[in-house]
């Protein structure tokens, strides 16, 4: 219906995602989840780096092979950002 | 900054970060699989009363775990992952790709022999057919015989068998009843993996493969260069291939039959038993029968096949392989199971 009130067109009502489009910003979300692991491990790298070196360049922290140890922990950050994300798709996070 | 290994390459930060997450996103589905599958036990109370049709059976989960939050995560979880997986890891190896072109160029040189076939008239089962989601399909990059051997296979799924995911290829090279064979056929040897455990297995063979996919057979050949093995590699169906009656002593293959209809895998029999010499052996592995598995069980492959890029799967699953094998003409036909299923046999 074609609003008659003028000023209904400042904010105009109208659905904007279907059930496809919800699909897809659920999919937006694990991409974004995706790089927010990829700049946790990037930070952790980082941080390695410069307690290890006092000074690191890009491509230092871009060959970075991680340790046994660095694994773990890398696995336990994103691991707390994935199940967060996850936590929060299911409905978890209801008090 | 030395060459690296043409195997297992050692990626850069974003490329590993991401392959990584992959890994850790299956692994934070566990317990959203225990909550779904609490849901189950709760709403199906005797899971032999479900359809007997696979559609209607999926149809009837789907509306009895429609409002189990689990379900729906665990859903658009396998989506995004079968979506992302290989876009993220060819990105990967986009980063890594000039670092390895030396040891690329070092690969093409070596004993084993590729024959690719331009001419080649694809299969309607397998051409444009992206198995287990792979993006645009094994030829979907140029590379990409590369990146599914060794960036999806070692660096995600190999995350989940912590003994090793090659384990499996040599227990199952390891069961064919001789130690001697002269000539071995890896019937959809794809990018070498079986072909591996073949080589290292049988070591005094002559190993032949044969594959649809030039990206993957390229990416075997590179391998048997870089390991000083002499493998005869040549694209062709293994269902009708141009070698001569009875030029083998040993015709195998690994897990490459769900990737086939039921007519295929009957021609893949009958070839078979043509390639092998009197007295050849015949040892096929392949995924869980339907037969072997419950209702529940059978639902969960099935739906798993569905949207994990395998058209052929719930076909080849249900085929009964041990009769199509003796229909071939095998005798002495045994199996194992349930994971790989193995199917052997011998030309009389």
């Amino acid at each position: 219906m074609r609003p008659t009130d003028p000023r209904d067109y400042n904010t105009p009502d109208g659905q904007i995602m279907d059930a496809r489009h919800v699909d897809n910003l659920a999919r937006a979300v694990l991409t974004l989840t995706r790089e927010v692991a990829v700049l946790t491990d990037r930070v952790m790298v980082l941080e390695t780096l410069l307690e290890e070196q006092g000074v690191v360049t890009s491509e230092a922290i871009d060959t970075y092979q991680p340790d046994a140890a660095f694994q773990k922990r890398a696995d336990a950050a994103i691991a707390a950002v994935s199940g967060g994300v996850v936590a929060a798709l299911q409905g978890a996070d209801r008090d | 900054m030395s060459t690296p290994a043409f195997q297992n390459p050692q990626l850069r930060q974003r490329g590993r970060a991401s392959v990584d997450f992959l890994a850790q996103m299956a692994i934070a589905s566990r317990p959203i699989g225990a909550e779904v599958d609490e849901a189950i036990a709760e709403r199906v109370s005797d899971p032999q009363a479900l359809p007997e049709d696979l559609d209607e059976r999926l149809a009837h989960m789907e509306a009895q775990l429609a409002d189990v939050p689990g379900y729906t995560v665990q859903k658009l979880m396998g989506d995004w992952h079968g979506r992302m997986h290989g876009r993220l890891s060819a990105q990967a190896f986009e980063e890594i790709e000039d670092d390895l072109a030396e040891a690329f160029a070092a690969a093409e040189k070596g004993p084993a022999s590729l024959t690719l076939n331009p001419e080649l008239d694809p299969p309607a089962y397998w051409d444009g057919v992206h198995f287990h989601r792979t993006t645009g399909g094994w030829e979907g990059h140029p590379h990409m015989g590369y990146i599914h051997g060794e960036i999806i296979h070692k660096k995600i799924v190999g995350r989940f068998f912590p003994g090793g995911i090659f384990q499996q290829r040599r227990d199952v090279a390891a069961m064919a009843p001789r130690e001697d064979y002269a000539r071995i056929l890896d019937m959809g040897c794809s990018s070498g993996h079986y072909t591996t455990a073949l080589a290292e297995t049988y070591p005094s063979a002559q190993i032949y493969g044969v594959d649809l996919s030039a990206r993957m057979l390229e990416h075997a050949w590179r391998t048997a260069n870089a390991n000083g093995w002499n493998w005869i590699l040549s694209q062709q169906a293994a269902e009708a291939t141009n070698f001569e009656d009875g030029a083998f002593n040993l015709v195998t293959s690994y897990i490459i039959l769900h990737e086939m209809p039921a007519e295929a895998i009957t021609r893949l029999f009958a070839e078979a038993y043509r390639l092998l010499e009197p007295g050849g052996d015949m040892l096929m592995s392949d995924v869980t029968r339907y037969a072997d598995l419950d209702k529940l069980a059978v639902w969960k492959a099935d739906r798993g096949a569905m949207f994990g890029g395998e058209p052929h799967w719930r076909e080849s699953a249900s085929l009964d392989l041990a009769q199509i094998a003796r229909d071939a003409g095998f005798v002495d036909v045994a199996t194992s199971g349930p994971y790989p299923y193995v199917i052997q046999g011998r030309k009389e």
